[in-house]
């Protein structure tokens, strides 16, 4: 005779509570992996973004125009006078080389504004150069770029170094090729049209929105030619 | 008459688990979901370590606007560092990220008469992350004039 032996109350009761034991673990570490993939795939995101605008803004700084002695070309920037801008964010305004490209307007020497839009995100718009523009406006509409979403606020640093010098200085000739500007070194103020030069170098301080993290990118502008000069 | 056999009453005894054996197995399953974890993590950790790489570019521009203002300004960098290409750790505080810079000489040309020496350096950049021994080199090119009256121009098979 077989005699069948049923399953007890507190046997039961523990296998409930082995399965919830495993099941709650199991769960968690679904949820863990899903938080995980969740977190790489914004990591992902935000680093191709942000190497997008290093690369992107490099490229825009390399082929940035001299603008001594011209009336078609500019470098300075502003803080957004007519308030059309985020939050009367700085803006810069710079011509630039685009090289070639499909819009023969917007090809080769183009003028460029960076700025932080209505909608929080760091634009370039680019309009073909000045001097192909008609009395009213440019007669070609402009290419708006959104160069990183999420932004909050954009500030310039601009480095000023001395002229490129063929000879070394001669006695009481200024070696600063500004004189508006009180000291060689980092400008913080903005970068007036009426120093007609463009900067050694840039500095863009970015705040992003989400993470309220604060990035900076430094690009040197090799058109400005300085050079360094050691004297014994 | 051929008696036949009682039959023999075969009592099948079913061995229940105990709720040790039901532990140790619940035990072992758990150790088996350690290196699923354990992959996940090393996944996210790997993402970081490449993320951190590809922010290097960005801190060398910094590093490197940083020493053309200071080479200009005749800050911590005299000319003999340019010269004899001495190794200088980067002052500049990055987190996770070390390292240093030094110059190589590539090229020199004295003027026509002599007063100076227009010299082509390479500044050479090495960066590290943490957890890597792997060292991230950036090349930036520079032009540096010196007043050769009183130094004696490096020689063009300088390296």
């Amino acid at each position: 005779m077989i005699h069948k032996r049923y399953t007890t109350l507190l046997e039961m009761l523990i296998a409930l509570g082995l399965t919830t034991i495993l099941l709650t673990s199991l769960l968690f570490y679904y949820n863990y992996v899903a938080q995980l993939n969740n977190k790489i795939s914004n990591l992902e995101h935000a680093t191709f973004q942000q190497r997008y605008l290093q690369h992107r803004l490099s490229d825009l700084f390399t082929h940035a125009l001299p603008v001594k002695d011209s009336k078609h070309r500019f470098f300075y920037s502003t803080n957004d006078p007519d308030n059309i801008f985020l939050n009367n964010t700085q803006n810069l305004v710079f011509s630039y080389d685009n090289g070639i490209v499909l819009n023969p307007p917007l090809a080769n020497e183009v003028l460029g504004r960076l700025y932080i839009d209505r909608d929080n995100n760091l634009t370039l718009m680019t309009w073909p150069a000045r001097d192909q523009w008609e009395p009213n406006g440019p007669a070609t509409a402009g290419h708006k770029e959104v160069l990183l979403p999420q932004v909050d606020s954009l500030t310039f640093e601009f480095l000023i170094l001395p002229k490129k010098q063929k000879d070394p200085p001669k006695e009481n000739e200024p070696t600063n090729p500004f004189p508006e500007l009180p000291t060689l070194g980092w400008h913080q103020d903005l970068w007036k049209k009426e120093y007609d030069q463009i900067p050694s170098a840039v500095k863009i301080i970015i705040r992003t929105k989400p993470k309220d993290e604060l990035i900076t990118y430094a690009f040197p502008i090799p058109k400005s030619k300085d050079i360094v000069h050691f004297e014994r | 008459m051929k008696k036949a056999h009682p039959r023999k009453k075969v009592n099948i005894r079913k061995s229940p688990f105990t709720l040790l054996e039901v532990l140790i197995a619940f035990f072992l399953i758990s150790i088996a979901i350690l290196p699923l974890v354990y992959t996940q993590t090393f996944t996210y950790q790997q993402h970081k370590r490449f993320i951190r790489e590809i922010d290097l570019d960005r801190i060398a521009n910094l590093i490197f606007v940083d020493i053309l203002e200071r080479l200009h300004k005749k800050e911590n960098i005299s000319w003999q560092d340019l010269q004899s290409g001495r190794v200088i750790p980067i002052e500049q505080e990055f987190p996770h990220v070390s390292g240093n810079y030094y110059f190589l000489t590539h090229h020199a040309k004295a003027n026509e008469d002599q007063t100076y020496v227009v010299v082509d350096y390479t500044l050479k950049i090495n960066l590290q992350i943490p957890d890597s021994e792997k060292i991230y080199s950036f090349d930036f090119d520079l032009l540096a004039t010196w007043n050769a009256t009183e130094v004696q121009p490096p020689s063009q098979d300088e390296r």
